[in-house]
């Protein structure tokens, strides 16, 4: 019990860390964060129900005014930004991927989290991301999803990284991957 | 673990941390209906002129919240450049500023406690549905004490593999990164159990 | 008042595959007990036993308190471990202390003259309103030993508190240890400071190989541990 409470609240932290840790530069110049990734990770690996709370943790503390988004950013002022609708979107992105990692047990680890990572963090994380986007830019729907296809193959990079790096996690702390366990 | 506040106090922390909520969330909903770029050029100047009254250094600190935003304005100044619709880019990326620091200003003045114990009133109906509100307590309590811990762990990570490769990690390091994340996990846990009397 | 009782009969604790204790048959009552062994002997394992973090995988153990044998001897008796950094939670020294006092289901008020109480006791009064992320690892490694003292166990077990302290820190809280009134079980690398104790055990590959006098079983204990080793 202590132990799945300590590990939700270290995965919050860990997309904290995940976030303020230096951008990678893409070709295409949009830099991008490993702290989408840490949102993966914490459904893939802690399973949906533990791993959404871990994200709505990271994000409710943030929204107090921690500032842990990707660039410094928090308080208030991150649901008035373009990325209010990932980070809304966060939690739930977080819970679909453990849940396909979970629910697909028959799979191996590395093909269920790689799906889970891309159903979650990609297919349902970008829907309401994209809403909010184009709320907050008063750009249409369409015209959005040509701004959210700039994120789109630095997110693929990230889901296969976060299956690889589940797949490994399992291998060597099978106990601590709650999404298997 | 800092939140983000004003380097200086104000008369704002004075004021109720409700109304300065209710405040905002009006001013931004109102703030959506403004079509004119005169009369958001306007609110904008007004809302810098606030700012600056408040103080220099409080002015440069709400600017530098703002650095983020950076990469969304430059796509919006592309695609209006491309679609010639300037002025209605400018009336995106000045309403953008300004909901974004009419927040900012609620969360710098505002104490930490102040919000989260609002936050706790909203959530306390949810006690209902049998949610382990210590446990919360105690989750909320190791992220705080953690992140700069598992911070500075990365940052040594980063160095052992910089002075052993010449050059910078990206992803390599990430992997012993959360090993030893769960292993804290571990010995953290154990601390905590013998100390309490958490329930199932 | 009744002195506390540990009664191992025949405890086992094998995990991964690994036979980590072997049918350890032990009675502790002693004051202060002092265990060591190499590195992988299964000392902290016996110790996260006899608090009760963890269950033995075979055998059985009797933790009597005031003349009863407890069943639930988690908060009775307190462990400090190894890092203080996997043992402080809270931001200052009072909320820390005041930690384990809640749990024990003590009022507000009670938990703040409790608090001041120990600090008192450790001569720390200053440090009340202090932020725990200032303090020196020596001075952590105190405050987890309060926070553990506050809460009035019967044993407390030290599972290697000097690791990484230098040598006037290490002396400093050794006094601090030796002024604890309860059972003191503490298992270290510094033999210094386990010359006073009333009874040293030597665990090695999970079984008891000396267990006597300090004098007898630190002296067989360093010339062993001067020999040649290979790694």
């Amino acid at each position: 019990m202590e132990k799945k409470i300590v590990l939700v609240s270290l995965f919050a932290a860990l997309i904290a860390v995940l976030g303020l840790a230096p951008k990678v530069m893409l070709a295409s110049g949009v830099p991008i964060t490993a702290q989408s990734m840490g949102i993966m990770l914490c459904g893939t690996v802690l399973g949906a129900k533990r791993g959404a709370l871990a994200v709505l943790l990271f994000i409710t503390l943030t929204a107090l005014g921690l500032p842990l988004l990707s660039g410094g950013r928090g308080g208030l002022g991150i649901f008035a930004s373009p990325s209010v609708g990932f980070i809304v979107g966060f939690p739930l992105a977080a819970y679909v991927a453990g849940l396909i990692t979970t629910k697909l047990k028959m799979v191996k680890i590395f093909y269920s989290s790689l799906l889970g990572a891309i159903i979650g963090g990609i297919f349902v994380l970008y829907i309401p991301g994209i809403i909010g986007m184009s709320i907050i830019l008063g750009k249409s729907i369409s015209d959005t999803m040509v701004i959210a296809l700039i994120y789109l193959p630095g997110d693929l990079i990230k889901a296969f990284l976060c299956a690889t790096l589940t797949q490994t996690l399992f291998k060597l702390r099978p106990d601590d991957v709650l999404s298997r366990s | 673990m800092l939140a983000l506040r004003f380097p200086q106090n104000t008369w704002l922390e004075r004021i109720p941390t409700s109304m300065k909520l209710v405040l905002l969330a009006t001013a931004t909903s109102g703030i959506f209906f403004v079509e004119t770029l005169g009369i958001m050029v306007l609110l904008f100047v007004a809302t810098c002129a606030f700012q600056f009254l408040l103080g220099w250094q409080i002015f440069k600190f709400s600017l530098g919240l703002l650095k983020p935003l950076l990469p969304f304005i430059a796509i919006i100044v592309v695609w209006h450049l491309y679609s010639g619709d300037l002025s209605h880019g400018a009336l995106i990326i000045l309403r953008l500023l300004l909901i974004v620091t009419l927040a900012n200003i609620v969360t710098c003045s505002t104490k930490t406690s102040e919000i989260s114990e609002i936050i706790e009133k909203i959530i306390s109906p949810m006690r209902v549905i049998n949610i382990n509100t210590q446990a919360i307590s105690i989750s909320v309590l190791i992220f705080i004490r953690f992140t700069p811990i598992v911070l500075e762990r990365q940052k040594i990570l980063q160095l052992a593999y910089r002075c052993r490769s010449g050059k910078r990690p990206s992803w390599q390091i990430i992997v012993p990164l959360i090993l030893s994340v769960m292993d804290d996990a571990d010995h953290v846990a154990q601390s905590l159990k013998s100390r309490s009397t958490l329930r199932e | 008042m009744i002195k506390p009782k540990l009664v191992l009969n025949k405890i086992s604790y094998a995990a991964f595959g690994k036979v980590i204790l072997k049918e350890l048959t032990l009675t502790l009552d002693e004051k202060s007990i002092g265990i060591i062994g190499r590195n992988g002997s299964g000392k902290s394992t016996l110790a996260k036993i006899l608090c009760g973090l963890i269950d033995p995988s075979k055998g059985k153990l009797e933790v009597h308190i005031n003349g009863k044998n407890q069943s639930h001897p988690n908060l009775k008796i307190g462990i400090v471990f190894q890092n203080p950094d996997h043992q402080i939670i809270f931001g200052t020294v009072e909320e820390e202390i005041g930690f384990g006092l809640k749990n024990l289901g003590y009022s507000k008020s009670e938990v703040k003259k409790k608090t001041a109480l120990t600090l008192q006791k450790f001569d720390k009064t200053n440090w009340t309103n202090l932020s725990t992320s200032t303090l020196s690892q020596g001075e952590k490694q105190l405050l987890c030993i309060m926070s553990v003292f506050a809460m009035d166990p019967a044993i407390i077990i030290l599972d290697e508190v000097f690791s990484g302290l230098d040598l006037p820190t290490t002396k400093a809280l050794d006094t601090y240890i030796k002024n604890l009134p309860q059972m003191i079980i503490h298992i270290t690398h510094n033999l210094s400071s386990l010359e006073k104790c009333n009874r040293v055990i030597w665990l090695d590959h999970g079984k008891v190989l000396l267990d006597g006098s300090p004098k007898s079983v630190l002296k067989e204990y360093s010339k062993h541990m001067l020999r040649k080793v290979n790694l």
